[in-house]
């Protein structure tokens, strides 16, 4: 597989001509209002078509559910996905999704996390189970407990412990994680988000050598913990 | 070495190294004045970790002094709880002639580097040497947990049960029984190249301490064990590990989402090797052991102060039983069907 190249712009600005994935800058505040939500989904669907990239939008409300979107080359949406874990400040305003998709595109299969999804490893296994190699994480997190430390405990736990790219996409920046194999620096992060790169490349052949190597779905015990499915289910 | 060389030597050894032998042995060297553990404070509970580099062994009495001397070490810094590193029951294969250097290379080598034919030597001299390497596993960590009056949890050993290879920990109480075993659930790398069976269940032990859970080495990637043994109200985790076995910081992740304190018991192995024996708890690093040599640390942790879990983030229990739960079932059949295609 080609090797992804992903660039985090403001809508205003054009990719580069190798771009296959955008990530909108700075959308990582939640659309609410249905007015605006519809202008944005409007905006990303013609940004997609336009510069025939896939586009992730920013997270917005849509029929009482907290959302994310992807949008294909063609300016369509390929899937949304609806926030698995109801976010503290909008409790008892939205209702909760009840099932992953994983999305199908020009560069393999994709999740969105939405917002707090990404601290629940259930909602990433089962993504990763249904043969995610990529998550694409947007939080409206405050950037005051947008700690390095929060992101070694969602983004970065979920690239080691279900061996897959995690783009995590927060108000304080963007980061990639990875398995740690990957990274020259066996650390997990293939960037940090102090560096402010805008623009990065995702080798999905790599991946799958690492993959290989440590096959850790492949050694899931699904007997095991399908037995202690009451201990796993709460 | 041809098999018979290898039935004969082990035959031999089994002849030196006897239950009588251990039990003397340990009995003249390992007395302890601890008065017998009867109860532990959940504010109070003592725990150490033992980190050490294998090596071939001149004998019995050498292996017997090197456990005595990490076991005492934890002991006197009053420790309950006394965790061995991962494959710590293969370390009397070096008592054959002729074996040390096949362990230490097995132990050392990466698994991507290891010919096929040392990984069927070595599969070989489990097998053969398998009821000798039980046998001194059992009755020296059985006396030293009642001659030091703690707890130990002794590392692992690969066990044959019913034709099957299990890749197993044992818990014994001060009491010098075995009272606790944990298979690896997940076998991956050397294990999994043995042909190991994977485990059955995820129980954490009772002890005077509380529940002790176990999670063998690679084990530790699996978010799942540690959220079982949580719901089943371990607040200790015993880890055995060898070297590098996951990325710096995941074990932080799994104290945090738990909530536990972790044991970590490191085998070093490599000459760079990043793991050092440490105390975790979710709240950082309640002890760890500088240097890369064998050493204990030991920490006092105090149970009461585990924050409260995190009630399942909030998580949709509709999606749980109807999407989550059932991806394991899904993904286990269309394995199958792979394979079988």
């Amino acid at each position: 597989m080609e090797p992804l190249v992903v660039e985090i712009l403001p809508l205003t600005r054009a990719p580069s001509s190798d771009a296959g994935l955008v990530l909108i800058e700075g959308a990582t505040s939640l659309i609410a209002d249905p007015e605006a939500v519809r202008r944005h989904l409007l905006t990303c669907a013609s940004y997609a078509k336009k510069y025939t990239v896939c586009l992730l939008s920013g997270l917005f409300l849509l029929e009482d559910a907290l959302c994310l979107c992807l949008f294909g080359p063609d300016g369509l949406p390929i899937d949304r996905q609806v926030a698995l874990c109801e976010p503290m400040p909008l409790q008892g305003r939205t209702q909760p999704g009840q099932e992953t998709t994983i999305l199908d595109t020009p560069f393999g299969r994709v999740f969105l996390c939405v917002d707090e999804d990404i601290r629940d490893q259930r909602v990433l296994r089962t993504a990763a189970l249904k043969g995610a190699g990529l998550v694409l994480s947007v939080r409206m997190i405050d950037v005051a407990e947008d700690t390095v430390e929060e992101l070694y405990q969602t983004a970065w736990n979920t690239a080691q412990t279900q061996n897959l790219y995690v783009i995590s996409h927060s108000a304080a920046g963007c980061s990639v994680c990875c398995p740690a194999p990957l990274t020259r620096a066996q650390d997990g992060f293939l960037v940090r988000r102090e560096t402010n790169i805008g623009r990065f490349i995702l080798n999905f052949d790599r991946l799958d050598e690492v993959r290989q190597q440590l096959p850790l779905l492949d050694a899931l015990n699904t007997e095991v913990f399908l037995h202690h499915q009451n201990e796993l289910g709460r | 070495m041809p098999q018979f060389a290898l039935d004969c030597s082990a035959f031999l050894v089994s002849f030196s190294v006897t239950p009588k032998k251990i039990v003397r042995y340990l009995e003249k060297h390992g007395q302890s004045s601890r008065p017998p553990l009867k109860f532990a404070a959940p504010e109070n509970v003592r725990t150490a970790a033992v980190q050490m580099a294998p090596r071939p062994y001149r004998g019995l009495e050498d292996y017997l002094s090197e456990m005595l001397y990490f076991t005492k070490s934890a002991a006197d810094t009053g420790a309950h709880l006394i965790v061995f590193p991962q494959y710590t029951g293969l370390l009397p294969l070096s008592l054959m002639p002729g074996c040390g250097k096949l362990l230490l290379d097995v132990l050392q080598t990466p698994l991507e580097d290891l010919p096929a034919s040392t990984l069927e030597r070595f599969s070989n001299l489990v097998r053969t040497a398998q009821g000798f390497l039980y046998e001194i596993h059992l009755y020296t960590f059985s006396t030293l947990a009642l001659l030091q009056k703690a707890y130990i949890c002794a590392g692992s050993i690969f066990v044959w049960e019913d034709q099957q290879l299990y890749h197993r920990s044992l818990l014994f109480s001060p009491d010098g029984e075995a009272i606790h075993t944990q298979d690896q659930l997940c076998p991956t790398g050397l294990a999994a190249a043995l042909g190991v069976t994977p485990g059955q269940s995820a129980q954490p032990a009772d002890t005077l301490l509380g529940k002790v859970g176990i999670v063998i080495g690679a084990d530790a990637y699996y978010f799942e064990l540690f959220h079982i043994l949580q719901k089943k109200s371990a607040q200790i985790i015993a880890m055995p590990l060898c070297a590098d076995t996951f990325p710096a910081g995941l074990d932080f992740c799994r104290a945090r989402q738990s909530p536990a304190y972790l044991i970590e018991s490191p085998l070093l192995t490599t000459k760079y090797h990043r793991l050092r024996a440490q105390i975790l708890s979710p709240m950082g690093v309640s002890a760890a052991c500088e240097q890369p040599e064998g050493a204990v640390c030991a920490s006092r942790i105090d149970l009461c102060k585990l924050p409260l879990p995190a009630a399942g983030w909030g998580t949709d229990p509709t999606f749980l039983f109807s999407d989550y739960l059932p991806a394991y079932r899904i993904y286990a059949q269309q394995t199958q069907k792979e394979q079988a295609g």
